[in-house]
């Protein structure tokens, strides 16, 4: 057993408002400099959608991520082989225009015009040329709009629907969507670091963190290619791949991510998982329907002693296995079972969970009961059981078995294809709900509180721990992080003592003298 | 290759009726430096053409205007000339520097001689039963490592055995030698080393003449540098050359697009875009 320490991250998906704070916060931060302009570490994606890259999903296409091949796996579109044949020309490499054109506009024109007939513009200008055109995209230009042919209709992920499905999910006044906010996913396979022909890309062993060295980086955009997450962007005008870099310097300082820091709904956790790093390899090449319980069985619990011994046989600091077990992404992947990774058969084992959108509920009036009733649509739901607020059935499971959604669309997403997981966390955020309206307003009998907590595979207190972790958290409590222990890291480079009497004050680079 | 490179030989020489009695045996000495290297009267064709009875197929004045500068009538355009020229291996004939009255007195030396016509005597070659110390030994000649025994620049001064030319184009001096063989043959390029033709070449051994031995040797490796001459003399294309091209073409074409297959050949936006009103042109 080889214990290491991996920062992960959980979104609960049902809270994200799409507010788009968090990508501003990461922009503000990192990416407002030239050549990083149409870089977006950190976005939100409207699902049903085609998402940024456009369709960055379908593996046909821009070939990331790891395919298996007779038993083990190998780089889709990168590696030796398929990197010396693209050496001079990289098909699958995304276009300026897979992104969208990074624009601003001449505001200055606004107040330095001359008096004139017509009032001043700004024109649009690309970041890129600095010449006017036409703004064509931008980094959410399919924002909200579920049911468009161009965007929603050509999301990858309806793959396997058949076309009445995809109709349905797309009817009008049935439609819906929801937002994937996204970031790297600091894997456990990262396929970007496997195709980096100048070993530019490094996981840092203390926490996990994917990085690009900019020092090493040649530019040849292999994990441009390699990440199926099409999270390594490079930059045009520095000549280096850049990407998400979990705000490691605020980590070390014990300060969340800016994105997380900045989420205004309050989605997003952080903490400390504890895995099996011999088990890497086995897990990124078992079979498809597999992968998602293979990569949360190599998830360990931080409580055995076993695994905090081999942990700290390993290096493992007490202070980063003691954050693993107050970690909330613990919680909410391995006790709790409610959050899964984001395209799992990419088989980089992503270290960023998703706690799966409660498909939205509907409610709608009653037939029976009143005077518009005999109004309404056919298709519209009724409601006569008078037990909860989701009116649309009667049925227990009603919400999750007769989504909006189809089942098999976020398991696309979220399992490989395997409803029956998803629909396993459904049923829980709907028992979590169920037995909270039960407490708090009290008009659904106990039995049937009983019933769909027995069936979610929970008690009371467990509902009410996630209902907290998800509704009350704290700062402290959605961000765990571990101590970076950065005295000890500098003390492997210089002596302290050198700078104990002076801590604070000298030069950072000492002056020169003479000539 | 620079065609009109090398040399050559010239045509004619001169004599005036009234030289002939009083400078006979002066200007037999001037035909034989200036002319006989490469022309013979009525001994056959050497580098250039037998002079005998050259008066019967020129006129005196056409005569007089080639041998004072065969190029410049060349480029003037003179059909005679330029046939002449041409039926020569476009051999240039280096420009004598003698007077209208020396090259007259030389075409009446020509005429008076051209009664004995007779057959050339055969070229007996030297360097048929060269060894390998012989190349080796003008090898070094050639490329400076030993000196020449009188004293004479070395050849690599001027001259080497690939392209390029030392002198402009109009030069009579060119450096590249190595399909002088081809062009001169043997006899000519001897005659050429023994006694030196060219302005240039003229005045760097008027007084060290090169030794019969280093003739010798000269000869056989310059004759081996010819033999592995890195100039190509353009041959005709085969027939079917640019079909075969064409065709070969086509075949990579396909053959990569079928490798290609697939790929991403544009943006994933393509569509959305190409729809969009556009206001800038």
């Amino acid at each position: 057993m080889d214990v290491r320490s991996q920062i992960s991250m959980v979104f609960h998906l049902d809270k994200c408002i799409g507010c788009h704070t968090c990508s501003i916060a990461c922009k503000n931060i990192w990416t407002d400099r030239k050549g990083a302009e149409y870089q977006w570490w950190n976005n939100v994606e409207t699902k049903p959608g085609t998402g940024y890259p456009t369709r960055w999903e379908d593996q046909e296409i821009y070939k990331g991520g790891w395919e298996k091949n007779n038993g083990t796996i190998n780089l889709k579109g990168a590696g030796k082989k398929k990197g010396l044949l693209n050496i001079f020309h990289n098909p699958n490499l995304p276009v300026i225009d897979d992104y969208y054109e990074p624009f601003t506009y001449k505001y200055l024109d606004l107040i330095e015009s001359p008096a004139m007939d017509d009032q001043p513009t700004a024109r649009p200008v690309s970041l890129i040329t600095g010449k006017p055109i036409d703004i064509k995209m931008g980094p959410n230009w399919d924002d909200d709009l579920s049911g468009t042919p161009d965007y929603a209709r050509k999301d990858p992920n309806l793959h396997d629907l058949s076309p009445a499905e995809q109709e349905a999910m797309f009817q009008l006044e049935r439609m819906a969507f929801f937002y994937l906010p996204r970031i790297c996913n600091h894997c456990l396979n990262p396929a970007c670091v496997a195709s980096c022909p100048s070993g530019a890309i490094y996981k840092r062993g203390e926490d996990g963190i994917v990085l690009i060295n900019q020092q090493v980086c040649r530019a040849w955009r292999m994990c441009v290619t390699a990440c199926p997450y099409k999270k390594s962007y490079y930059n045009w005008h520095t000549g280096k791949s850049e990407k998400c870099i979990l705000c490691y310097p605020r980590l070390e300082a014990g300060h969340a991510p800016a994105c997380m820091h900045s989420c205004v709904g309050r989605i997003r956790y952080l903490g400390v998982i504890l895995y099996d790093a011999d088990q890497i390899e086995n897990v990124a090449s078992c079979d498809t329907k597999d992968i998602v319980d293979s990569q949360l069985n190599m998830l360990l619990d931080p409580f055995d002693s076993k695994v905090i011994e081999a942990a700290k046989a390993n290096g493992v600091p007490d202070s980063t296995i003691k954050a693993a077990q107050y970690s909330p992404t613990y919680k909410f992947v391995k006790k709790w079972g409610m959050a899964l990774p984001l395209h799992p058969e990419f088989r980089t084992l992503p270290m960023l969970f998703y706690v799966p959108p409660l498909l939205p509920v509907m409610a709608s009036l009653s037939k029976q009961d009143t005077a518009q009733g005999d109004n309404m649509d056919p298709i519209a739901k009724f409601w006569n059981d008078g037990w909860l607020y989701d009116t649309s059935t009667e049925n227990l499971w009603g919400t999750i078995d007769q989504a909006r959604f189809p089942l098999k669309y976020m398991a696309n997403l979220f399992s490989a294809g395997d409803e029956e997981k998803v629909k396993i966390v459904l049923k829980k955020l709907m028992a979590v709900r169920i037995h909270r309206r039960g407490v708090t307003v009290g008009d659904i009998p106990p039995e049937k509180v009983e019933i769909a907590l027995r069936e979610a595979g929970m008690d009371a207190e467990t509902a009410d721990e996630i209902y907290k972790l998800t509704s009350l958290a704290k700062f402290d409590d959605r961000f765990v992080i571990p101590p970076a222990h950065r005295e000890q890291a500098i003390e492997m480079l210089e002596f302290t003592g050198d700078t104990k009497g002076s801590t604070g004050f000298g030069f950072k680079e000492q002056p020169v003298r003479g000539l | 290759m620079k065609n009109f490179q090398l040399l050559s030989i010239f045509f004619g020489l001169l004599l005036t009726a009234q030289a002939i009695a009083q400078n006979g045996s002066e200007t037999e000495a001037l035909f034989k430096t200036k002319c006989a290297i490469c022309h013979t009267i009525g001994k056959g064709k050497l580098v250039g053409p037998d002079l005998a009875n050259v008066h019967d197929r020129q006129t005196e004045e056409w005569m007089l205007k080639f041998i004072k500068s065969s190029q410049s009538l060349i480029k003037s355009g003179d059909s005679t000339a330029v046939a002449l020229f041409e039926a020569n291996n476009k051999m240039v004939m280096p420009d004598p520097m003698i007077s209208d009255d020396e090259i007259r007195t030389l075409l009446s030396y020509i005429k008076e001689n051209s009664g004995g016509a007779g057959v050339a005597e055969p070229y007996v070659s030297i360097i048929k039963d060269a060894t390998s110390e012989d190349l080796q030994n003008g090898k070094s000649l050639f490329e400076g490592r030993k000196r020449l025994a009188n004293g004479g620049p070395s050849c690599i001064t001027c001259h080497n055995g690939l392209a390029n030319t030392f002198f402009n184009e109009n030069s009579y001096s060119k450096k590249d030698l190595s399909a002088s063989f081809a062009n001169l043959g043997e006899q000519g390029v001897r005659a050429i080393l023994e006694n030196p033709p060219y302005p240039v070449m003229k005045q760097a051994f008027a007084k060290e003449k090169i030794a019969p031995q280093e003739v010798h040797d000269l000869l056989v490796f310059i004759s081996s540098a010819n033999a592995g001459s890195t100039v190509q003399a353009q041959s005709n294309l085969p027939s079917g050359f640019l079909l075969y091209g064409l065709l070969g073409a086509g075949a990579l074409i396909i053959l990569y697009s079928g490798f290609w297959y697939g790929r991403k050949s544009r943006s994933v936006n393509q569509s959305i875009y190409k729809r969009q009103i556009k206001s800038i042109n």
